[in-house]
């Protein structure tokens, strides 16, 4: 035996996950929503049995969805034997892993008008994103059992909102609105993945993540050809052209300090192509237009930032997050206009959680010369809460704890 | 040359709550693995094993159709390998994806009458 007597083919498991659950969820309907999470599961551990060099499938994508498919089709019969219920299954077998209806499947769950937002990305990042619970806890520091209940619920509630109908009969008319909708959701995925906490990966970004976001993007785009959309295909260009110079050599290194030549040109170049002025302005163009100003800025003097918050005042008007506005704190800070920014801070306050670790750094940083002590009591707080060691590290070798 | 069996005993409960990140890297970490075994000339043979199986015991032979789940462990594949003796197959052994989620493994020596004939 050599190693030539097979080749690994090229897999991405977690993209497989969400393209098996999009054509499972397809031909079978969400009323069985359940049998296929646990078909797509066991399909995954029965490949992992196949480490005989001789046994390995030459298109794993396939065959893990021919046995998730099978899997899922003895599970109804089962059922059906107790209940002896009709089932419904499409018969057209063109519906294949090989037809990718993620995009479908993702406009779907953003039509229904019984989950909230939230619920919609978690199940999202479940089903589409192949995260496990314990992974969307790890990235976005929400609580597992309550990730668990949001997901048991949003299934029920896509089971009695859409029991019996086909997917595909649903999707005859998009809207505008749902293009919004999957707009956000992809958004918020996205910055789950840019912003990760978990541990494991030793970094903060969860590359993968960010760049089946952006696929699933093109996808939209390319479907609907929409402004915003368009934007906000700029906006993950620019974010993840700079993902290889966030962190060196197990280090992060903050945006004024990058290697500039690290960045992606490519993918920056491709920002701009996509960056476009749109007939309606909205949120992702603002955002965009700013991070492309910070790439392309020759020195981040009190031009640089007065310029930002011209933005900033901009993007407030069509977002309440209160993220951007802590943003907007440190802009204001840094040009020089510190007493608004701790005005604003104040009002800030109420719309995020105790000791919300974002905003205890940016009001850290914002009185770090005005007052050292209140800062370093902030910074204390954060560090004693936070696990995850790289923002740790960060935090103690740059100057922001005095030991 | 002798020849050894190894089992691979996987500790279901972890199995089951693999990410399909996690479930990918350990697959290939398998298969990178039986392929070093294979260059190295250790492998003889190896496979998973489907986790339905039939036990059947006593003179009456009673049937009994798995799994097994009282277990926590199930055993879930085996490797056939050939090594010198067995410190050289716990080398080997030590790197086996199985230990990756709380799995363990077992190195059983296969029987060689010839051994006793000197």
């Amino acid at each position: 035996m050599t190693s030539n007597t097979y080749s690994i083919v090229e897999s991405n498991y977690r993209a497989s996950y969400g393209k098996l659950f999009s054509a499972l969820v397809n031909q079978f309907g969400v009323n069985n929503v359940n049998e296929i999470e646990d078909a797509i599961q066991n399909s995954f551990l029965k490949s992992l049995k196949s480490w005989n060099p001789k046994q390995i499938p030459n298109n794993k994508e396939n065959w893990l969805y021919i046995v998730a498919r099978n899997d899922v089709i003895n599970q109804i019969k089962k059922k059906n034997k107790a209940t002896s219920e009709f089932i419904f299954t499409k018969t057209e077998e063109s519906r294949t892993a090989k037809n990718d209806l993620r995009l479908q499947t993702i406009l779907f769950i953003a039509s229904s008008k019984n989950i909230s937002t939230q619920a919609k990305v978690i199940f999202i990042l479940k089903n589409i994103f192949g995260l496990h619970i314990r992974e969307i806890g790890e990235s976005t520091l929400l609580n597992q059992d309550a990730i668990y209940k949001s997901i048991k619920r949003a299934k029920k509630s896509l089971q009695l909102e859409f029991k019996d109908k086909q997917i595909d009969s649903i999707l005859k008319e998009v809207t505008q609105n749902e293009i919004s909708i999957v707009e956000e959701i992809l958004y918020a995925v996205f910055n789950i993945g840019f912003d990760s906490f978990n541990e494991k990966i030793k970094s903060i970004v969860n590359e993968d993540l960010c760049l089946e976001a952006l696929s699933i993007v093109k996808l939209l785009f390319n479907e609907y050809k929409q402004d915003s959309t368009r934007n906000l295909l700029a906006l993950f260009c620019f974010h993840i052209a700079r993902i290889s110079a966030k962190v060196s050599n197990g280090k992060l290194i903050s945006f004024f300090e990058q290697d500039k030549t690290n960045w992606n040109k490519e993918l920056i170049d491709l920002g701009f192509y996509y960056l476009h002025k749109p007939k309606k302005l909205d949120k992702f163009h603002i955002e965009a237009l700013i991070i492309s100003k910070y790439i392309t800025a020759s020195s981040y003097n009190i031009e640089h930032w007065n310029d930002i918050i011209r933005l900033y005042e901009l993007l407030i008007k069509y977002t309440n997050s209160p993220i951007v506005k802590l943003n907007f704190c440190y802009c204001l800070h840094k040009a020089r206009r510190t007493n608004e920014a701790l005005e604003l801070l104040e009002n800030i306050k109420n719309e995020l959680p105790n000791e919300h670790i974002y905003y205890s750094l940016v009001k850290a940083n914002i009185l770090k010369e005005t007052n050292p002590k209140e800062s370093d009591k902030l910074i204390s707080s954060v560090v004693n809460k936070l696990n995850h060691t790289i923002r740790k590290e960060y935090l103690f070798e740059n100057g922001f704890i005095n030991l | 040359m002798k020849n050894f069996l190894l089992l691979l005993h996987e500790d279901i409960e972890k199995m089951s709550n693999l990410s399909p990140k996690e479930m990918e890297e350990l697959g290939n970490s398998h298969i990178a693995w039986a392929t070093k075994l294979a260059e190295s000339g250790h492998l003889i043979s190896g496979d998973g094993l489907h986790e339905n199986g039939v036990l059947i015991t006593g003179k009456d032979s009673i049937i009994k159709d798995g799994p097994y789940l009282e277990s926590k462990e199930l055993i879930g594949g085996y490797y056939l390998l050939q090594a010198d003796d067995i410190d050289a197959i716990v080398e080997i052994a030590k790197e086996c994806p199985c230990h990756l989620w709380g799995g363990t493994t077992e190195i059983r020596p296969i029987m060689d009458m010839e051994e006793y004939d000197e």
